[in-house]
C-alpha cells in the first residue's frame, strides 16, 4: 500500500507540473493581495474546495462570509514553510484540469466546474485508492472546516452560544 | 508571583549565555516537578521553554486563540499520513495548561508489566505512593462529584450503570472550578492546577530562571558528558529571530515529553542505538456520537469527569480499552465531523444534541506492536516525521471499542449513533451495532485522536532495547537524563499526567 501511495504521489505531482496547471481560469477573481501565502489563483482554488465542503445554505454563513480562505492563509502563515509549500502543490493539483481528467474525467480546472461535478472531484479524492490523494483530502478538509467554524458567525446555526461572559478578564494580572 | 525571573523571548538580547547546576527542558509536568523540588534542594535551576508565557489574561475560551498559541503545530500536529490526530500542549505549564484535568494513578498491573518485562525494579506502587500522594496534595486532586456532572458525563455515567459496566468519578487538579468547560483552552480563573499556577511561579519564588520562546535545537556534548543546551529565539509568530541563549550545567533534564524529547536527541545526534524516537505510544482514541432528544450541551461544564476501566483488561492477545467523553467545541467537532457538504452541515445543526464518549486504547503492551515511529525531516525544518504502525489488534480494539460505546449511548437514551468513519456507520439501536462489522478499518477511513503521548525514550535495563536506564540516564551520557512522558515503555493506561508527576517526583528526591 505504501508503495502504491508514493508511486502514486510521483505522478501527482509531476502532472501538477504541468502547463494546464497554469493556464488562467475564467472563474471570478480574488483579490490575493489580503493574503499572506495564498496567491490569487490559489485563493480561488481554496475557496471553490471549501464551497464545496460548506455549500450554501439557507440561513448560514457563506464561506466568504465566515472568511473561511483569510482564515486558513492565516493558519498556514504560522505554519512550517514545507507544508505551505505541499499546500500549495496540492491546491495546484486539485484545480489541474489534466489531473481532473485522469481521476474524475473532467478536462475543465476544478474552480470551472459546478457544483455537482465539484462534489464528484471531492469524492473522488476523499474514497481514492491513492493514500496521497486521501492525505490530501483530509488536509484540506481540516483546513476549511476549522476555519469556518473559527468564525463566531457560524456559533448560532448550530446552536453554540459562545463562551460564557464574566470569566475571561484581559486585564486580570498574572 | 515575581516575574523576574520570567523572562520572555522578546525582551532577551541578542546572546544569552548562563550557567547553572541543573538546565530543565520542558515546563509541564515533568520540568515542573524538577524545577519545584531542585530549587527547593538550593540548586541553581535554569528551564527553557519553546511555548510561551500565557495566562489567564490570555485565555480567552476560544478555540481558534488557544490551538494557536497552546498547541504544538497550531493544533495541526498529526502522523505523516494524517490518520491520528496529535493534540499535545505547548507553553509555559506544557500539557497541564491545556489538558482536560483527568488525574489517575498509574495503575499497578502496568507497573508490573514493566517490571517483568523491562527490568524497572523500582516502578512499583510501594515507591510511587507518596510521589502521587505529593502531586494529589499540592495539585489538589480530589474526586469530582457525581452530581456535578455535566450532561455529556452524566449520560456516560447513566449508560455504564445500566449496563452494569464499571464506572467511577474522575479525581481532577481544581480548585474552586467554575465547571465552565474550557479547561482545553487554558483556565481563565486559575482553578485548574495546572503547573503554570502552581509548581512554576513555586520555583520562580525559589530562584528558577525561566526562559520562554526558547526553542533548544541541539545538546552540545563531548564524552560522556552534555556541555550545553543551544537554543534559538523565536518570534511570537514561533519564526527563528538571530536571538541564541545557551546554557551551561552541570546535569541536564529533558522534560519537552513524548515526541518532543526524543527529537531534540536525534537532532543533537544520540540515538541510542536507534532506538529514540521508536516505542511512541498514544491511546489512540476512537469516538462515537450519540444523539439524544434533549441538549446535551457538551461545550459546558468540567470537561472529563466519567471513566469506565470496563474493557481496560481484555482476553490475552487483545488490545484494552477505556472510555471517557471529550468536550464539543465547534472548531474540533467540525474538522472531525467526517464527509463534507450538506451531509456534513446537517451532523453539525445537531452540535447541541450530540454525546462524544471516546475510547482509548492502551497500545504497548503486546509483543507484535511498535506503536509509532519519531523521526526528524531534516536538521533544518521543526517539522517531524510521525508514523504510526498499526497492527491487527489495534484494528479489533478500535471495532469493539465502537461497539461498546454505542452500545452504552442507546443504554444511555440515545435516538441514534454515528462513527467517525469517512463513510460514517449510522445505528438507529442496539440491534444495528453489528454494522460496525462492515465498516473500514483502516488509516484515514476513521478519525483516531491522541491527547496522550509517551514513549519513544524508554527505560529499562537492557542497554539494547532501551534509550534511559532505570535511573532515567541516558545511555552513554553521564549528566544526561529524561524525565518525562517519553520514558514510558509502554502507555499507562490512564491519563497520563499524574504518572509523569510520580515518576518526575521520585527522579528529583532520588536521582538527581
Amino acid at each position: 500500500v505504501l508503495k502504491k501511495g508514493l508511486l502514486g504521489g510521483a505522478l501527482l505531482f509531476f502532472g501538477g507540473s504541468l502547463v494546464l496547471a497554469l493556464r488562467p481560469s475564467r472563474a471570478k477573481k480574488v483579490d490575493a493581495s489580503r493574503f499572506k501565502v495564498f496567491d490569487e489563483r490559489e485563493a480561488l482554488v481554496m475557496s471553490a474546495i471549501a464551497a464545496t465542503f460548506i455549500p450554501p445554505r439557507e440561513g448560514w454563513p457563506s464561506v466568504e462570509e465566515a472568511e473561511v480562505v483569510k482564515t486558513a492563509d492565516e493558519g498556514l502563515s504560522r505554519a512550517d514553510e514545507s507544508i505551505r509549500d505541499e499546500i500549495k502543490k496540492l491546491l495546484a493539483l486539485w484545480e489541474n484540469g489534466l489531473a481532473q481528467a485522469l481521476f474524475s474525467g473532467h478536462l475543465r480546472p476544478f474552480s470551472e466546474l459546478g457544483p455537482s461535478e465539484r462534489e464528484e472531484v471531492a469524492l473522488g479524492w476523499k474514497n481514492s485508492r491513492l493514500a496521497l490523494r486521501r492525505t490530501g483530502f483530509l488536509a484540506l478538509r481540516t483546513l476549511v472546516m476549522a476555519s469556518y467554524y473559527a468564525s463566531e458567525k457560524t456559533w448560532p446555526v448550530i446552536g453554540y452560544p459562545g463562551p460564557p461572559a464574566g470569566f475571561y478578564n484581559p486585564e486580570a494580572t498574572p | 508571583v515575581s516575574e523576574r525571573a520570567i523572562f520572555r523571548g522578546d525582551a532577551l538580547p541578542e546572546t544569552t549565555d548562563v550557567e547553572c547546576d541543573v538546565c530543565i527542558v520542558g515546563s509541564g509536568p515533568g520540568g515542573a516537578t524538577l524545577a519545584a523540588k531542585l530549587t527547593a534542594k538550593g540548586r541553581s535551576v535554569v528551564m527553557l521553554e519553546e511555548g510561551g508565557h500565557y495566562t489567564r489574561k490570555n485565555f480567552d475560551m476560544r478555540e481558534s486563540t488557544a490551538f494557536a498559541h497552546l498547541y504544538q503545530d497550531l493544533g495541526n500536529r498529526s502522523t505523516d499520513d494524517l490518520s491520528i490526530h496529535i493534540l499535545q500542549g505547548r507553553s509555559v505549564g506544557g500539557g497541564t495548561t491545556v489538558n482536560w484535568t483527568t488525574s489517575l494513578r498509574t495503575p499497578s498491573r502496568i507497573l508490573q508489566h514493566w517490571r517483568e518485562r523491562f527490568g524497572l525494579e523500582q516502578m512499583k506502587p510501594e515507591v510511587l505512593e507518596p510521589h502521587w500522594a505529593w502531586a494529589e496534595e499540592r495539585l489538589s486532586i480530589k474526586r469530582w462529584p457525581e452530581g456535578a456532572a455535566n450532561r455529556n458525563n452524566g449520560l456516560l455515567w447513566d449508560g455504564l450503570g445500566k449496563l452494569g459496566y464499571e464506572r467511577a468519578m474522575n479525581p481532577r487538579n481544581v480548585k474552586n472550578c467554575a465547571n465552565l468547560g474550557y479547561c482545553g483552552m487554558g483556565c481563565p480563573i486559575d482553578a485548574k492546577q495546572s503547573t503554570l499556577v502552581t509548581l512554576i511561579p513555586e520555583a520562580v519564588e525559589r530562584g528558577l530562571s525561566l526562559y520562554t520562546n526558547c526553542w533548544v535545537y541541539r545538546l552540545e556534548w563531548s564524552g560522556r558528558r552534555v556541555v550545553a543546551a543551544h537554543a534559538r529565539v523565536l518570534d511570537e509568530r514561533n519564526n527563528n529571530t538571530s536571538k541564541t541563549v545557551t546554557v551551561r550545567a552541570k546535569t541536564f533534564a529533558l522534560c519537552g515529553g513524548a515526541i518532543n524529547s526524543p527529537v531534540l536527541l536525534l537532532r543533537s545526534g544520540l540515538t541510542a542505538n536507534d532506538n529514540v524516537g521508536r516505542r511512541t505510544f498514544l491511546h489512540p482514541v476512537v469516538s462515537t456520537m450519540g444523539f439524544f432528544s434533549e441538549p446535551v450541551d457538551g461545550h459546558a461544564g468540567a470537561p472529563q469527569s466519567v471513566h469506565s476501566h470496563h474493557f481496560s483488561v481484555r482476553e490475552k492477545g487483545k488490545i484494552g480499552f477505556f472510555l471517557e467523553t471529550a468536550p464539543i467545541h465547534p472548531m474540533l467537532a467540525g474538522s472531525n465531523v467526517t464527509w463534507f457538504g450538506a451531509a456534513q452541515q446537517e451532523m453539525m445543526t445537531k452540535f447541541r444534541y450530540a454525546q462524544a464518549t471516546i475510547g482509548l486504547t492502551i497500545d504497548g503492551l503486546l509483543a507484535e506492536e511498535e506503536g509509532a515511529t519519531v523521526r526528524l525531516r531534516n536538521r533544518e525544518s521543526r517539522r517531524l516525521s510521525i508514523r504510526y504502525k498499526f497492527v491487527p489488534a489495534n484494528w479489533e480494539a478500535f471495532r469493539e471499542a465502537c461497539r461498546e460505546m454505542a452500545r452504552v449511548q442507546f443504554a444511555a437514551g440515545a435516538q441514534a449513533v454515528w462513527s467517525l468513519h469517512e463513510n460514517p456507520v449510522e445505528m438507529k439501536s442496539e440491534r444495528d451495532l453489528h454494522l460496525l462489522d462492515a465498516a473500514e478499518w483502516k488509516p484515514q477511513r476513521i478519525r483516531i485522536f491522541t491527547a496522550h503521548q509517551m514513549g519513544g525514550c524508554a527505560m529499562g535495563s537492557d542497554a539494547k532495547t532501551s534509550v534511559v536506564d532505570p535511573a532515567l540516564r541516558y545511555r552513554g551520557l553521564d549528566n544526561l537524563l529524561v524525565v518525562d512522558g517519553s520514558v514510558f515503555p509502554t502507555s499507562v493506561g490512564v491519563n497520563p499526567q499524574l504518572s509523569v508527576f510520580g515518576v518526575a517526583s521520585w527522579a528529583a528526591e532520588n536521582l538527581i
